[in-house]
């Protein structure tokens, strides 16, 4: 059963949303880290085949670390959720270094890493929604 | 000859203004999230635009009024000052929005954040009106916004289901996630009749100077500009749904909407993204921006034409001048795709009170003449003023539980 938080703090979260700041619960916040990985991996795929600039990919990279970064402080670091987004920033972290240094084999592993990544991610958000911890 | 240049110019150019910041955003995270569902919304909204937009065309034909000078002196300008702040509240925050995207598209290939380039848009937006005049603001910017039909293309390459397209195109119930599904839809019904559009097209009639043998081209320029043009927004949705919501990638930056034609187009589709985004958000601006402007002088009768020198009609690029001024304020301190957001929210609440004095203006015998209303044009646009009222309550509440 979802947990529902009152208008007020609702309007509130959406407010912070504005400025950048929040986030929800912890299935949501799984949810988002598994789109940011989906997204990862293909920009870095995109990258790898010359699709898009270097300077894109880069940028993309450091940009969704700062989206996960939201997500990772509603999911802290334990259980499977918390662990993954923590790989994923690893590979995010890798994914810009490979973007920067035109390393394509680099960006194609940085790619195949997130893809998983971003299904363990599903499927944790959708355990965690199950047991009732979704916003 | 004439007349069908302009028709073909008034087409092209419906179908090359109608893709902005809004309508790209809202259409992106539609298909993505949800993928065809939420089709219907776009054509809801294309359908009341095409009314809305020959109305305030025939408006101002016919009585030699824009919208806004109608509405002030038909009501006075009591009433008149609520379209008058929601329009201008309403456009200068989707005006901060059209830079910030702008300046996006500029960050795309320069590395250097849209925050700073938020100014130098504005600086270009206000050169554009201050030099140029209104043929070169709407007809210009909309034939190099063509390139946004790069969509079309991208969604041809990726071979869509077009029964469930079709099918998306008939309203349905979310199966999950109903507060995002249903902001969603208002977001979209927000961007596609944003009242700027109708105030900005009247004030072009009067600035064109349409006389009644021109209400043919009205008709179509606004029936086929509006509708291809909606239909531009149709494909961004289809390509998102095609690109995006298989891989469950939900859109939380304008940045990652490149991809959704650099997929299907490996060799040009970045670049071709960039000039789409970049033209049509900078086109989108200055039309936001004059509208402000049309919006206060219209409202406090002082001269105003964007075909004189702007020393002519001081205080009217004076409106403009400041627009530009304090909106990059606005641009460079939020996030572009959230800013987007709340205020395409913002404008779906704002309808009602542009849309429902429309009703009254084109039943008015001695304002419209032979050309007031008939049973069909009072139908639609009942419909759509009780859609607008539905918004207004629904809206802002939508933008808190949906992730405005």
């Amino acid at each position: 059963m979802r947990r529902h938080s009152p208008w007020w703090s609702r309007g509130a979260v959406a407010l912070l949303a504005l400025c950048g700041c929040g986030g929800g619960g912890a299935g949501e916040a799984a949810k988002e880290a598994a789109s940011i990985a989906a997204g990862a991996q293909l920009a870095a795929s995109l990258r790898a085949s010359g699709a898009v600039p270097r300077v894109y990919a880069a940028q993309l990279a450091g940009d969704l670390r700062g989206e996960l970064a939201k997500a990772r402080q509603t999911l802290g670091a334990d259980g499977d959720a918390g662990a993954a987004a923590a790989r994923l920033d690893g590979v995010l972290e890798k994914m810009g270094r490979a973007a920067r240094g035109g390393d394509r084999a680099g960006l194609r592993r940085a790619a195949a890493a997130a893809g998983g990544l971003g299904r363990a991610l599903s499927g944790a958000a959708d355990s965690i929604e199950a047991a009732g911890g979704g916003r | 000859m004439k007349k069908i240049l302009e028709v073909f110019l008034g087409i092209v150019t419906g179908i090359g203004g109608f893709l902005e910041a809004g309508s790209l955003a809202t259409s992106a995270q539609a298909g993505a999230q949800f993928g065809y569902q939420l089709t219907w919304a776009l054509v809801l909204g294309a359908l009341s635009l095409i009314v809305l937009v020959e109305a305030s065309g025939r408006l101002a034909v016919v009585s030699r009024r824009t919208v806004a000078e109608a509405i002030r002196e038909r009501f006075g300008f009591g009433y008149f000052s609520l379209p008058l702040v929601a329009g201008v509240v309403v456009s200068f925050l989707v005006l901060a929005s059209e830079l910030a995207v702008t300046g996006v598209a500029l960050q795309l290939v320069t590395g250097i954040s849209y925050r700073w380039w938020a100014f130098p848009v504005a600086l270009g937006g206000w050169f554009l009106l201050w030099k140029g005049n209104f043929g070169i603001v709407e007809k210009g910017t909309g034939l190099l916004g063509l390139v946004s039909l790069v969509f079309l293309f991208a969604a041809l390459k990726l071979h869509p289901d077009w029964g469930r397209l079709a099918a998306g195109a008939l309203p349905s119930a979310p199966k999950e996630e109903g507060a995002q599904y249903w902001f969603g839809a208002v977001s979209i019904l927000g961007a596609s009749i944003s009242p700027y559009l109708f105030f900005f097209y009247s004030s072009g009639a009067v600035e064109d100077d349409w006389k009644e043998e021109d209400l043919p081209i009205n008709r179509i320029t606004a029936g086929l500009g509006m509708g291809f043009g909606a239909g531009v927004s149709i494909m961004v949705l289809v390509t998102a749904a095609l690109v995006f919501f298989p891989r469950g990638i939900e859109v939380a930056r304008y940045e990652e909407l490149a991809m959704l034609v650099a997929q299907p187009f490996p060799r040009f589709g970045f670049a071709l993204f960039v000039l789409a985004l970049g033209i049509t958000c900078f086109g989108a601006a200055a039309e936001i921006a004059l509208t402000i402007a049309y919006l206060a002088a219209q409202g406090w009768g002082i001269p105003w034409s964007e075909n004189q020198k702007p020393a002519e009609h001081a205080r009217f690029s004076l409106v403009y001048s400041a627009a530009f001024l304090l909106a990059p304020l606005l641009a460079a301190a939020t996030d572009p795709l959230k800013l987007t957001n709340l205020s395409m929210a913002v404008t779906a609440a704002s309808l009602p009170v542009s849309v429902l004095p429309l009703l009254v203006l084109l039943n008015d015998r001695q304002l419209m003449g032979e050309h007031r209303n008939r049973l069909p044009g009072n139908v639609a646009l009942v419909l759509i003023s009780v859609m607008a009222v539905v918004l207004l309550f629904v809206s802002i509440p939508l933008a808190f539980l949906g992730g405005g």
